[in-house]
């Protein structure tokens, strides 16, 4: 038999539906009671199923209770909930903001690729492409394709660590570590057709002790830039506006004076003087490809012209950050790099 | 090297800048200016002078002649006037006979008799001591006098002490040639040397008076006696006295000088007035000829010059005037100046200057460097080649920063005790290390990476590197050098978190054929050597080894008090790369639902879970999009391997049937293996 429903049932309903929500402390609890007499399976609705077994002349009236009741349940959690948000909201003792916040962790790049990163942008916007040698090069590179035959006395400032191997006449087959990312110059030459815009930053050895200022090992950038008729000034014209934006400082100074190298000719140092600094610090040594570089990549050095350099990395760095010891960027303390 | 202001100065009429002003004006258009210090009533310029430039500005004479260009103003050399005797004739006591004209270009002499040896004057002296140079007698200061104003290196013996000539036992004879073997010189320190056939030797008809153009010998020594003295004035190949002077590790202001290469019309010049000084300050009779060996007479070279490539080299117009008084203020003649193309002759001190470039640096620096005014060349616009290989290290670098790791940079080298891991015929050995840190290329990242976590464990506990660099090794004639990307990192059971970070960091850079696969003892990785095979892995794409992820063998961090496992991974950038496939692919949002199931597999406990988990994917074709394992028990000899499988397709709504029938497949699939059973399905 099916269970018949009448206004005493729907009063039951009432009685306890206020029974429930009076007790109600939460959310959460209300969300349940709203399901149990509103819900698809709640009691309200499995009465409404109910109504069709009434006989015809009661249908109207209880179907009309139920409606009024449904009505006055939604008002009633709709008014409940209100009152727990305000509840909740007035209740929050909120937090103590000056609470040191929590050490999160986050990796670094080593400061001096950061430089490399600076510099690969600055000359990418000039048009310079990267290019990247090998630390394990031959002396011919390194030495002879740079107008710096073997008794020549340039090779003595660059002291070399040399492979253990029985020297060839053929310089190509004897190895060292690069002193100097020139090195590259002509191997690149001899894969490209000019004009060329280049930049190749890289690490170098030298053969001495480490102190506070020299390192056996370091990075450079070498930079070249040929074409039909490239000149000194072109060259003063693009260091400037590099270290311009290198140190963000617009009203650096810079100067050139008279230097030597053997693969350029003329040669000359580039130094900058930074804003509220009072000395010079020498940072690029350049001048214009000799011809027997050019040579040396078998281009004919009466077409075209330009310029190269090279820069110490660890030494921007080092100014960039006011850091005093070379060697830190090698030790590789955590108190060191996390700073980067 | 060492210049005297008030030196300087004699040489010019007119009052000289003042020091401090003279260092600025030197250095913007010579050579850089190490040190300025006051010395009594002198100022001592110590100058940097480049090698390239000591064959002229080796001397007083030389950097007044700078000085003068870049201030315009003349430079005047005092005139030594010299009496000589008529009836004293060094051809008559004195006999030179030079066996190598290559090595010794030219060799003059002349003898002074009845000198009187004492201190030289005070201020001879004090310009020796202001130049760095210990005053010893008056003949010797004399030398290196003249040394100093002219950049030749001279050199005075004792003319009794000198051998006779064997065949005219009147005459003394003076040999330049090569040492012979097993033949000894003690030099003027009383320092002996072993000489051998590449040195060249001055020497009498006995053996070796002089170590040519570096260092004077004991045996004709100019001491408190002499009464008679040869002076010479000679002229050296630069790369023989440069490899004698490096061999037998002895440097001198001579062998400095003739290192890098001389002028040999300078021996005359020099030798006439250290006679004219020698008779001024000590006295004596000068013989009334020179004997000059000088077969082949240097001249001096023509160079022609372009007034339009000077324009387009420097980036500045320079009037053909200014050009030319540039010029002629170092000594340089024009013999044609008629058109844009100037025909210069390049005075023979010059040695340093060949090509017409080598003339434009004169003129650019005298010109001034500052007075050139910047401007940015003009070339058509175009957008540099992109260097990947450049670019996915620095986007590998950003990646490991991303995961908390320290970007460290190490030596190219192995730190002594890590090349017992190795063997050594694969090591690539210093000729001269600096010492034993510096012995052998590393061959891997990875020994480096661990001396970093030892070092950094007293500052922190968790500590996570990674390195991109070289690596070196010799396989077989050849030596390799190859780009490596490493890490090292500490923590217990740690090795699945870091394979999480390998399979991102593959799959980000678009690479998905990769798998981890146990470590196998025949792997050519060298980095095997120092793990713990038992946990360790070697990475492979497509079949090809590139890497390895392991534990670090136990023994490593017991010896280094290490308190947890280490962790290391390596992988060869270079192969890496080739795999990259750098585009992302977009895949659409699924349309349908995914559904998950939960299988167990009961196996033998040293099944590799991979096997499985390849077992399950190939069974359930397409439909399976992920296999995640969330469990593993194990009990005596077998354990359970709990899976979620997520299923979904798609084309359609996967049913509950169509689900089944997949995992039927998947049972299927895996009891066809023996030991392998399915152990509940459940939803």
């Amino acid at each position: 038999m099916v269970e018949k429903i009448n206004l005493k049932t729907i009063q039951d309903i009432e009685h306890r539906f206020n029974q429930d929500i009076a007790n109600i402390q939460s959310i959460e609890d209300l969300e349940k009671i709203k399901s149990k007499y509103l819900g698809s399976k709640g009691e309200l609705r499995k009465n409404f199923l109910l109504i069709k077994y009434l006989p015809p002349e009661e249908r109207k009236k209880i179907g009309e209770k139920l409606n009024q009741v449904r009505l006055v349940f939604q008002k009633y959690i709709n008014n409940k909930e209100n009152q727990i948000k305000k509840e909740v909201i007035e209740k929050d003792k909120g937090i103590d903001v000056t609470i040191p916040g929590k050490k999160i962790k986050i990796g670094h790049i080593h400061p001096i690729f950061r430089t490399i990163f600076k510099i690969e942008e600055i000359f990418g916007k000039m048009g310079f492409e990267v290019a990247e040698g090998q630390e394990l090069e031959n002396e011919w590179y390194n030495f002879d394709s740079l107008n710096m035959p073997a008794d020549h006395p340039a090779r003595d400032i660059q002291d070399t660590f040399w492979i253990k191997q029985k020297r060839n006449r053929d310089h190509k087959k004897n190895y060292l570590m690069r002193t100097q990312t020139s090195a590259m110059q002509v191997r690149y030459m001899e894969k490209h057709s000019p004009p060329f815009r280049v930049i190749v930053p890289g690490r170098t050895f030298r053969y001495e002790a480490t102190d506070a200022s020299h390192e056996m090992q370091f990075y450079q950038c070498e930079g070249f830039m040929v074409d039909s008729n490239i000149s000194v000034a072109n060259f003063n014209a693009i260091m400037n506006l590099f270290f311009k934006h290198f140190f963000a400082d617009s009203s650096i100074e810079t100067r050139m004076r008279p230097g030597y190298f053997p693969f350029t000719e003329p040669s000359f140092e580039f130094d900058i003087k930074l804003k509220g600094e009072k000395k010079w610090l020498e940072t690029v040594g350049a001048g214009m490809i000799h011809p027997n570089v050019f040579r040396s990549a078998g281009l004919n050095p009466q077409k075209i012209q330009g310029f190269a350099f090279g820069m110490g990395v660890d030494r921007l760095t080092m100014i960039k950050y006011k850091i005093d010891d070379i060697r830190l960027f090698y030790q590789n303390d955590i108190r060191f790099l996390e700073q980067f | 090297m060492f210049f005297s202001y008030n030196w300087l100065q004699s040489f010019f009429k007119q009052k000289l800048p003042k020091p401090e002003k003279l260092v600025e004006i030197l250095e913007m258009h010579l050579f850089e200016i190490e040190d300025l210090k006051k010395k009594n009533n002198d100022w001592v310029f110590d100058i940097d002078v480049l090698t390239n430039r000591l064959c002229d500005c080796g001397g007083h004479i030389g950097m007044a002649r700078e000085i003068g260009a870049i201030l315009k103003i003349k430079y005047n050399i005092k005139n030594i006037t010299v009496v000589r005797e008529k009836n004293l004739d060094t051809k008559d006591f004195l006999e030179i006979e030079v066996q190598d004209k290559d090595l010794c270009p030219r060799y003059s002499a002349t003898i002074i008799m009845g000198v009187k040896v004492k201190d030289s004057p005070l201020w001879m002296q004090e310009r020796l001591i202001s130049c760095g140079l210990q005053p010893i007698n008056n003949i010797v200061d004399a030398t290196n006098y003249i040394m100093l104003e002219t950049g030749q290196p001279l050199h005075a013996f004792d003319f009794d002490k000198i051998s006779s000539d064997i065949k005219n036992k009147n005459k003394k004879k003076i040999i330049v040639r090569c040492a012979r073997d097993g033949e000894k010189i003690i030099t003027l320190e009383g320092k002996k040397y072993d000489l051998s056939k590449d040195i060249l030797l001055i020497a009498d008809s006995d053996g070796p008076l002089a170590l040519a153009g570096i260092k004077g010998g004991k045996k004709a020594e100019i001491t408190n006696d002499t009464v008679n003295i040869v002076l010479e004035s000679a002229n050296f190949k630069n790369s023989s006295i440069y490899k004698t002077s490096k061999k037998l590790d002895l440097k001198t202001d001579a062998s400095l000088r003739f290192s890098a290469g001389f002028d040999p019309n300078m021996t005359e010049f020099a030798i006439n007035r250290l006679v004219g000084l020698i008779q001024e300050v000590v006295g004596g009779k000068v013989a009334k000829n020179l004997i000059d060996f000088y077969p082949q007479k240097l001249f001096p070279k023509n160079i022609k010059i372009n007034l339009d490539y000077i324009q387009s080299l420097l980036g500045v117009k320079i009037s053909q005037k200014e050009v030319i008084n540039i010029l002629k203020s170092l000594d340089f003649k024009i013999k044609d100046s008629k058109s844009k193309i100037l025909n210069i002759e390049v005075p023979t001190f010059r040695q340093d200057i060949s090509i017409e470039e080598d003339i434009i640096e004169e003129i650019g620096r005298i010109y001034g460097y500052t007075n050139i005014t910047p401007s940015l060349p003009k070339v058509k616009i175009n957008l540099p080649s992109q260097n990947q290989q450049f670019i996915y290290q620095k986007e590998s670098r950003k990646f490991f920063k991303e995961f908390k790791f320290l970007e460290v940079l190490n030596y190219s080298f192995l730190k002594e005790g890590w090349e017992t891991f190795f063997s050594k015929e694969n090591l690539i050995e210093m000729e001269k290390p600096l010492s034993a840190n510096t012995r052998y290329l590393r061959p891997s990242l990875i020994p480096n990476l661990v001396e970093n976590i030892i070092y950094n464990q007293r500052y922190q506990k968790d500590l996570s590197f990674f390195e991109i660099g070289r690596i070196f090794y010799k396989k077989g004639q050849n030596l390799v050098e190859s780009i490596y990307i490493g890490g090292a990192t500490i923590g217990a059971n740690i090795f699945f978190e870091l394979k999480g970070i390998l399979e991102l960091f593959f799959k980000n850079f678009g690479i998905s054929k990769f798998s981890f696969e146990p470590l196998n003892k025949n792997s050519e990785f060298f980095g095997k050597s120092f793990l713990n095979l038992k946990r360790s892995s070697e990475i492979k794409i497509k079949n090809l080894t590139i890497g390895l992820l392991g534990e670090l063998n136990q023994k490593i961090y017991f010896d280094n008090s290490l308190k947890d496992p280490v962790y290391v991974f390596e992988i060869n950038f270079d192969e890496f790369a080739k795999f990259i496939f750098p585009k992302i692919k977009y895949q659409p949002l699924p349309k349908y639902p995914e559904v998950s199931r939960d299988i167990s597999i009961i196996c033998h406990k040293d099944t590799p879970a991979g096997k499985i988990i390849k077992i399950i994917n190939n069974a359930g074709k397409k439909l399976i999009k992920d296999i995640q394992l969330f469990d593993i028990y194990e009990k005596d000899n077998k354990k359970t391997l709990s899976f979620h499988i997520i299923y979904q397709s798609k084309k359609r709504s996967l049913s509950s049937e169509d689900v089944a029938l997949i995992e039927k497949d998947i049972i299927k699939a895996i009891e066809k293996y023996q030991d392998f059973q399915v152990k509940r399905i459940f939803d």
